[in-house]
């Protein structure tokens, strides 16, 4: 056995490995704090993906059984309810630090040439992030996420001619149901996963091909190079230790609990709002009257939220001047406006309704 | 002992992070020994 792992490590493939990583070198500045999170968010999905996966061996995902085998989750399997909690706060906070990741990435002017690809990989990552907390928030199937999809689902409809085809995409039927239930099922544990995974993978072979965005700035050319293997991996399992431990105070102490069984013949009871991190469009058309300028509001901010989308994934190619390195450019200036706006939308939706 | 939902009283839990929190406190001392010790060697 012995024999056969070091014969493994020693490996030319394990070799290579590690010798391309210790020859990466990264800049220690100030700003090298920011790169944890790029980590920190790949160890969240990490834990997604095992603590849904164990979710997954008792989860049953039709209307009848889903609110059913969420409850034997919670009160009959060993340590259920710890596991489902993990996957409830880990999916908090890896939507939290893939935020700050790109965040940081966004005003390091981490989307430079040549890192147009580390850039868009990354923006494609965040919208499949963001799509699988849609699709999981249905499964629970009890009332809150029951009308919260029903909501959520509702709002691409305006989209100009490929709305109505979106919805029916998502809900395979009118109005939630079965069908739907089965369809975000298979999004959220198929679909998304793989096409993830070759994301992420393609997101690190070529972040690790062009390094980082830091090392072509002065403060980065003179600043101490560290090896990333062992030293910045090192540092790395620092922020996944308090990750970690971040995650189990949340998991142990405020477990979520799951509401009534979902009834599509009841009314949505009162004080029905998606999760903190799709506040910003829910308080968008909240706080709107419903047409201006005699245009439907939620097909205004349909076009408007599929434009910034595609602005961010453009703008390596929108922003290239040579103000990007480092002062104050007009995509940064108008990346703090919607930080802004945001942030304030989120302490809003969270305070307001 | 254990509530309608399954889940252990808040004082059990509450031990539990402390236990966690403080094994994973030391396994970060430990990491950070490590990177201080790889430095001083490099100076060396």
């Amino acid at each position: 056995m012995k024999n056969f792992l070091e014969r493994f490590i020693d490996s030319a493939l394990i070799r290579n490995f590690f010798d391309a990583l210790s020859h990466k070198n990264i800049p220690a500045t100030r700003k090298t704090f920011w790169y944890f999170f790029g980590g920190l968010t790949l160890f969240f999905c990490v834990i997604q993906g095992i603590s849904g996966g164990l979710l997954l061996i008792y989860y049953s995902p039709t209307p009848q059984t889903a609110h059913e085998s969420i409850q034997s989750i919670l009160t009959t399997v060993p340590y259920g309810w710890l596991i489902r909690s993990i996957h409830v706060w880990s999916a908090h906070l890896l939507i939290t630090s893939l935020f700050i990741h790109f965040g940081a990435g966004f005003f390091m002017s981490a989307y430079r040439t040549p890192r147009e690809s580390v850039w868009i990989s990354g923006i494609l990552l965040l919208f499949l992030i963001l799509g699988f907390a849609f699709t999981g928030s249905l499964l629970p199937w009890d009332a809150r996420a029951y009308f919260a999809t029903q909501i959520g689902t509702e709002i691409p409809r305006s989209f100009p001619v490929l709305g109505p085809f979106v919805v029916r995409l998502l809900r395979g039927t009118s109005l939630i149901g079965a069908e739907s239930l089965k369809r975000l099922f298979a999004l959220h544990v198929t679909i998304l996963p793989v096409i993830s995974i070759l994301l992420i993978l393609f997101h690190l072979i070529v972040n690790h091909k062009h390094g980082p965005s830091i090392a072509d700035t002065a403060d980065g050319r003179n600043a101490k190079q560290i090896p990333f293997f062992p030293e910045f991996l090192l540092r790395d399992c620092i922020a996944w230790l308090t990750g970690l431990g971040i995650l189990l105070v949340l998991a142990l102490n405020l477990p979520p609990l799951v509401g009534a069984k979902a009834d599509p013949f009841v009314s949505a009871p009162a004080g029905i709002k998606p999760e903190w991190y799709f506040f910003p469009l829910y308080v968008t058309l909240r706080m709107l009257p419903g047409a201006i300028m005699g245009l439907n509001t939620e097909t205004l901010i349909n076009i408007l939220v599929a434009a910034l989308g595609f602005a961010f994934l453009l703008t390596p190619f929108i922003s290239h001047s040579s103000a990007d390195r480092g002062g104050i450019s007009f995509p940064k200036i108008a990346g703090a406006g919607i930080l802004l706006y945001l942030l304030g939308t989120t302490i809003i939706g969270w305070i307001l309704y | 002992m254990w509530n309608e939902a399954g889940i252990p009283p808040a004082e059990m839990r509450m031990i539990a992070t402390v236990i966690i929190v403080f094994c994973l406190g030391l396994g970060g001392l430990l990491i950070y020994a490590k990177i201080m010790g790889n430095g001083k060697k490099q100076k060396e």
